[in-house]
Formats: C-alpha cells, sequence, structure tokens
C-alpha cells in the first residue's frame, strides 16, 4: 500500500491538532467531555486518513459514489450547521448590545442637566 | 398645531453639517425636536447640545433603527400627542410636520407617511427605480399599497408607538415598520412632503446597493 502526498499532509495537520487538544486539557483549558469528543473526532480523522478505503465501505452503506463524496457531504453539512448557528448567535449578541447602548442613554440622559 | 405638544425623533450619525439647520428648523415650527446621537465621532452632539435640546446618545453607533427605536422609549415616557420621524440630512422640511401629522392629532389614522411622489419632486432617476422596486415588494409582503416606502417623515399616534415593535437595527427598519402597520392593522395614510435633495445629502445617502442588505436583515435576521 503506497502513501499519498495528501495523507502525509492531512496525518501531519490532524496530528498536530490532536497535540494541541491534549495540551490545551492539560492547561485546564478544554474540559474532559469535550477533550474526549474532539480526540475522538481527530482519531476518526487520523484513521481515515490511514486507511482511505474505509470512508469507501461508508459511501457504499450510504449509497454515494465515493468515499471521499460522503466526507465531503458530511462537512458541507456540519459548516452549513455551524454558520446557522453562529449568524443567529451573532444577531443575538448584537441586539444585546445595543440594548445595553439604549440603556445607557437613556440612564445618562435622566442624568444630563436639563437642557 | 400649536397647543398639541408634537415630539420630533432625529436619528442622526455624522451630521454636523446640517444639525444645527434641522434643529432650528424644527423649532421655528414650535416642535419638539429630540436628537438621537448614534455614536458620531464629529461634531454632532455638541452642536446638538448647544441648541439646548434634548440629546439621548449612543455610546457607540447602533443604525438608525436602534437610534428611532431609542426615540421611540424616550418618547413612550412623555406621552405626547403626536411623535414625528426626521431625518437630520436636511432632506425633510418642518413645514410638512403639520400636514402630516393633521390626521394623526385628528385621531383619523395612527400613523401619517410622508410620500415625495404625491407632490412634484425632483428625484434622481435610479434612486426612483430602487424606490419603486421596493413599493412592490412592500406590496407583495404587506399587502400595503404605499407610494414611498423609505420615507424618513412619519407621525405616529402612541397607540401606534405602542403596538409597532422594532428589531431591525439598520435601514431595514423602514420596511419593518411597514410589516408592524400591516401585522398590527394599524391606520395609515400618506401625506405628501417635499424631499430636498442637495450634493450632501445625496453623497451621504444610503448606496442604492444597501438594498440587497436591507433585503438580507428582512429575509434572516
Amino acid at each position: 500500500m503506497s502513501i499519498t502526498g495528501i495523507q502525509i499532509i492531512l496525518f501531519v495537520l490532524i496530528f498536530l491538532l490532536l497535540v494541541r487538544t491534549i495540551l490545551r486539557f492539560k492547561e485546564g483549558a478544554i474540559r474532559q467531555t469535550s477533550f474526549i469528543g474532539w480526540t475522538l473526532l481527530w482519531v476518526i480523522g487520523g484513521v481515515a486518513v490511514i486507511y482511505p478505503d474505509s470512508t469507501g465501505r461508508l459511501a457504499e452503506i450510504v449509497g454515494v459514489g465515493r468515499g471521499v463524496d460522503v466526507v465531503v457531504y458530511i462537512a458541507v453539512v456540519v459548516l452549513f450547521y455551524l454558520i446557522f448557528k453562529m449568524y443567529n448567535r451573532l444577531n443575538t449578541v448584537e441586539g444585546e448590545i445595543t440594548k445595553l447602548v439604549r440603556m445607557l442613554a437613556l440612564h445618562d440622559d435622566g442624568n444630563e442637566k436639563k437642557s | 398645531m400649536m397647543n398639541k405638544k408634537i415630539l420630533a425623533i432625529v436619528p442622526a450619525y455624522n451630521e454636523e453639517e446640517t444639525i444645527g439647520g434641522v434643529i432650528d428648523d424644527l423649532l421655528n415650527f414650535g416642535v419638539t425636536p429630540i436628537i438621537v446621537n448614534d455614536g458620531s465621532k464629529d461634531k454632532t452632539e455638541s452642536i446638538a447640545r448647544s441648541k439646548k435640546v434634548r440629546v439621548i446618545s449612543h455610546v457607540i453607533n447602533r443604525g438608525q433603527g436602534a437610534a428611532l427605536t431609542t426615540g421611540f422609549a424616550y418618547a413612550k415616557k412623555v406621552s405626547p400627542d403626536c411623535v414625528v420621524t426626521f431625518d437630520s440630512d436636511g432632506q425633510v422640511q418642518a413645514k410638512d410636520i403639520e400636514n402630516l401629522c393633521e390626521s394623526v392629532l385628528n385621531r383619523r389614522v395612527d400613523v401619517a407617511l410622508g410620500s415625495r411622489f404625491l407632490m412634484d419632486n425632483d428625484i434622481p432617476n435610479l434612486k426612483k427605480f430602487i424606490l419603486k422596486l421596493a413599493l412592490l415588494y412592500t406590496k407583495l409582503t404587506t399587502g400595503l399599497v404605499i407610494t414611498d416606502t423609505h420615507n424618513g417623515l412619519r407621525a405616529f399616534s402612541m397607540h401606534a408607538l405602542n403596538e409597532i415593535k422594532l428589531r431591525q437595527s439598520g435601514m431595514a427598519h423602514a420596511s419593518e415598520i411597514l410589516e408592524e402597520i400591516a401585522l398590527k392593522e394599524l391606520k395609515y395614510t400618506e401625506v405628501p412632503v417635499t424631499i430636498l435633495y442637495s450634493e450632501y445629502s445625496k453623497a451621504k445617502g444610503q448606496r442604492l446597493s444597501n438594498s440587497v442588505n436591507i433585503l438580507m436583515d428582512l429575509w434572516f435576521k
């Protein structure tokens, strides 16, 4: 089984991400459950990179042409979901900032010398 | 009109060139200006304060819709006979307020909307085209048949103010106001008003491409 360039690149990247995750967990920046979650994600990614045929099996099961296609489809859906969540979060935060600014404005107005 | 209390909410963002004139114009017609300074970085606030009128200031810029909502929040505490929204760039004229408020003060309607198209105004062609598109969109989405959907001059009764819930902070507020009028089934009318386009206000005015942003805000925010 010959190893391709992209496999090396992806594996190195995933490995670095795993190392980063472990370090952050040791710092206390990540909770235990999250640490497990992320590590699992990297391990699955690593396995898919080392054994690319494994995605082919998955593709067969769900009825898609190639393993790579399955990975991309899943990634796209996940990205849409994340963007949707972030967009909503952003709007909520902006609304809260405006509410704060309004409160300050009306409160300060009450304290201004009556003009 | 002189014995009725009329508040003019004037949202202003970096309008040091025109804010003085706008305040004078309003005071001349016996209207109480409430300047909502939306985080201006120029002399807007100091000029307004020097005129001894009420100035409410946002510490940071939040958008014209947010500024109007702040003005409305203030107005609800004061409970005037009529609340007018008035642009700070010199495009609208205080002389139109009397006509505008008449049907609101007589309780015939809850909202009076200014329309530049009901009168012979000189309107730049491309702007006219975009506004006509906006009219069609408004008709389709709210069922309201209005000739000028983005006019800064509007008059509201307190009942209307209490009914209308504004969530849009940006320029989409104009469309949101119309949606609320339709949703809350408020009685409305249109009144011809003069719009004066100056080089200043044309340069500062919304880029027509902003229509896309407004639609995105209306549909997804």
